[in-house]
Formats: C-alpha cells, structure tokens, sequence
C-alpha cells in the first residue's frame, strides 16, 4: 500500500493561502496592519533601547568603573557627543543664509545664545540596513537625546552632511524615518530655473526626477547640482541634495534625471531634527 | 508530537533573521540575497517527520510578518505555499541526493526573493539578482549538507 506524504489536504492549504492573500491585499492597498505594526515595533525598539542602555552598558562598564575610570569615559562619551553636536550645529549656521523659510524665524535662531535649539540632537535608535540596501523601505528609528519634539512629524531630519529625510511616524518618543532614498519618499529639489519633485529609487544614495521634453527642453549635465527647494514648507531650501549621475530616456519625450545623494544616512549616528515652528 | 518544539523553531528562525540583516547587507555587492529566516523554517519543515500543518506555517509566517516589518500575510502566503511543496515531496526526498535536494532549497529560496521582491523592491527587480540568489542559495545548502556528512570524519581523523 502506498504511503501518502502527510499534511498534505489541499483545503487547508487553499483557504491558508486565500486568507494571506486577502491579509496582503488589504495591507498592501491601505495598510490596513500599519496600527499593529507600530505598536510592535514601538515595544521592540523600547526593549532593545532599554536593555542597551540600562543593562547591557552598565554591564559593560562595570569593569571598568572599577579601576576608577568612570570620569574619563564619562568626559570621552560627552566629548565626541559634543563634537557631533557641533558637526550638525556648524551644518546649521553655514546655510543660515536660507536654512528656514521665514526670515524672522532666522533671526530668532540667530539670536539664540544655543544655536541648537532650532534642531533637536537625535540618536540612532535602529537602522535596518538589510531592508536598505535590498528593499524599497528605507527607514530608520531615531530617539531625541534631550528635548522631545512637540510636533515631531514631518520635521526634516539631518545629519552632519546635509538632509537625509523626514519623521513619518512617532512610536510614543521614538521617530520613525523615511529617507530621502525611500520609494514612497518625495523630495522638492531645483537646479537652476528647473523644479522637479524627486521621487526614492529604493536604491541606496539615488533618487530621480522625471520631465518631459515637451515642457523643459534645456540640456541637463552629468554632475550637475540640485538644491532642495522648500516647497511643501517640510524641507529648508537651498541645501545641496546631491548631483546628477545618469540621464536616462523613458519614452519619447520623458527623460529621467537620475541624482546621487550628497548625503550618506549610515555613516553617523547622531542626528539632528529641524523644528521650524 | 513535532521533534523540535514549536519554541525552539522560533527562536532560530528569528536568530537567523537578526544573522540575515547583518549578512545580507555583504552578500548583496555580489546581487545574492540568502533568506536565512526562510531557509531555516525550510529545513525544519523539510526535517519534521510529519511535515508542519498550514494553520502552524501561516502563524509562523504572520509572526516573521511582523518581526521583518513587511506587509501582513506575505510571509504567511508564501511559509504556506512552501509547506505544501515540502510535504508534498517528503517521501520522495529520500530519493535525492544532496545535491539534488540542495538544488531544491536554491530553487525555493529564489522564489522566497522573487516573490517577496515583487511587493517589497519591485522598481529595483533583478532577475540578474534571482538568477545568482539561485546559485548562491544552491551552493550555501550544498554545503551545509556536506557539513554534515564531512564533520564527523574531521573530528574523528583530529580524534576529537
């Protein structure tokens, strides 16, 4: 008699597969589960930020807190907090020029005795860099060091460099951010008298812009600069997004400019969130 | 009554993703992509000797829904399809070689990607990607069976 592999009824399996479909459907079109989903993540990222900072360091540190050299690291730890403070502090001050869009809002930070206080010091809570270099979810999680923000979302992020994105969620004090670089993730950027909004490629340091001949007929050059241009009010203008990598034809009259990111997301750990308001 | 706790099975399929998104990163300069976390549940699927129900693969697929953070109901689409196909084979693996069941996991793990890429990176698809994920995942199984076998004999001829 012949032996039938097990688990094998096809109805089980049928209406298994219809029913993730129909999950899938319904998160796919109008991320039915995006409730849920943050809230499992807010919980993993407090855990994780938790056990980090109030077991695993500690632990760490035991050692050498008992050959009394708690002041030192101590003083290191704030010592290259600082600088990072200040990497994104002068990244500030040197596009005071145009960093805000209202100019009584420029002089308000101007006037400030701590510069700072226009952008919130972050810290790097998790980047998935799997997702970044594979997916089209360019995302990370990041947690203000000091003061919350009061109406964190859609604040711009930056690091040191220059841009990197925008807060589309807040998990209960930790951010969550779309880079630049994000599928989803539009971005207002200029060169010149040329506008576009540039859409994330999912491909890590590229996004594009598309045109069509028939409205912008000017040439376009590899490595030249596009701006971000502050439309939508989200990102502050006149800061160098990156430049120009390839120009691709899409159709007979589109083009597609394809921008390499000034701005590198993973080399920093400190960021900083611009608050305008 | 399944060998390995449905515990135990969890913890390594989500050890394996946290070992996923810290390797995956180097693999993808060359386009290879291994799902550790898929070739894990795989290998326990593939090993349970009456094969894992459709109801314990669509949890066990919801559950990496939410610990991956991609869309609700494709891993448990796929972990469901997946088992089907394992159990379905489950006698005539004893049939097959290494080699030949390696293959298998290289085939269905390019699938695990292709379809998971249709949802999740579907302006960035490669079937340059799929083609060396494919390659990568045959030769990664390839050698884990070989592992096995070879082990042992390393271990007797050091006499450990």
């Amino acid at each position: 008699m012949a032996n039938y592999a097990p688990n094998t009824s096809v109805f089980s399996y049928v209406f298994f597969v219809l029913l993730s479909s129909f999950l899938l459907y319904l998160d796919f079109t109008n991320e039915t589960f995006s409730k849920p989903k943050n809230t499992y993540k807010t919980s993993v990222l407090s855990l994780n930020y938790f056990i980090k900072n109030y077991i695993f360091e500690p632990l760490v540190q035991f050692p050498e807190l008992l050959h009394s050299k708690k002041n030192l690291i101590k003083q290191n730890n704030d010592l290259r907090l600082q600088v990072e403070k200040e990497y994104i502090s002068n990244f500030v001050l040197s596009k005071n020029n145009d960093f805000f869009l209202n100019e009584s809002k420029l002089n308000a930070l101007v006037d400030k005795e701590n510069n700072l206080n226009k952008v919130i010091i972050s810290k790097l809570i998790k980047f998935d860099t799997n997702n970044y270099f594979c997916c089209s979810n360019h995302r990370l999680f990041i947690k203000p060091i000091s003061d919350e923000a009061t109406e964190p979302l859609q604040s711009a992020i930056i690091n040191s460099q220059g841009l990197i994105g925008q807060i589309i969620y807040d998990l209960n004090g930790i951010y969550e951010v779309m880079l630049l670089t994000d599928i989803k993730h539009s971005t207002p950027v200029f060169s010149e008298n040329f506008h576009c909004n540039a859409k994330g490629s999912g491909k890590p340091g590229i996004i594009t812009c598309i045109y069509s001949e028939l409205i912008w007929d000017e040439q376009f050059a590899i490595g030249q600069k596009f701006y971000s241009s502050g439309l939508g009010g989200i990102f502050p203008k006149n800061i160098l997004i990156g430049d120009i990598l390839d120009i691709k034809n899409i159709s007979a009259s589109e083009k597609e400019v394809v921008l390499k990111l000034k701005v590198n997301p993973i080399t920093e750990n400190l960021f900083g969130i611009v608050v305008s308001s | 009554m399944r060998e390995d706790s449905t515990l135990k099975i969890l913890f390594l399929i989500v050890l394996a993703y946290n070992i996923e998104v810290f390797i995956n990163p180097i693999f993808m300069n060359v386009n290879i992509i291994i799902p550790f976390s898929f070739l894990t549940y795989s290998y326990f699927a593939y090993k349970d000797k009456n094969g894992f129900t459709a109801s314990s693969s669509f949890l066990i697929g919801l559950l990496m829904d939410l610990v991956t953070g991609s869309y609700i109901g494709l891993n448990g689409l796929i972990y469901c399809m997946t088992t089907y196909v394992i159990n379905s084979y489950k006698y005539v693996f004893r049939l097959f070689s290494y080699l030949q069941i390696s293959i298998f996991f290289g085939i269905i793990a390019s699938t695990y990607v292709a379809l998971t890429h249709l949802f999740v990176n579907i302006n960035n698809f490669s079937y340059l990607t799929l083609l060396l994920t494919l390659i990568g995942n045959t030769i990664f199984s390839f050698l884990i069976s070989i592992a096995r076998v070879y082990k042992p004999i390393i271990f007797k001829r050091r006499g450990i």
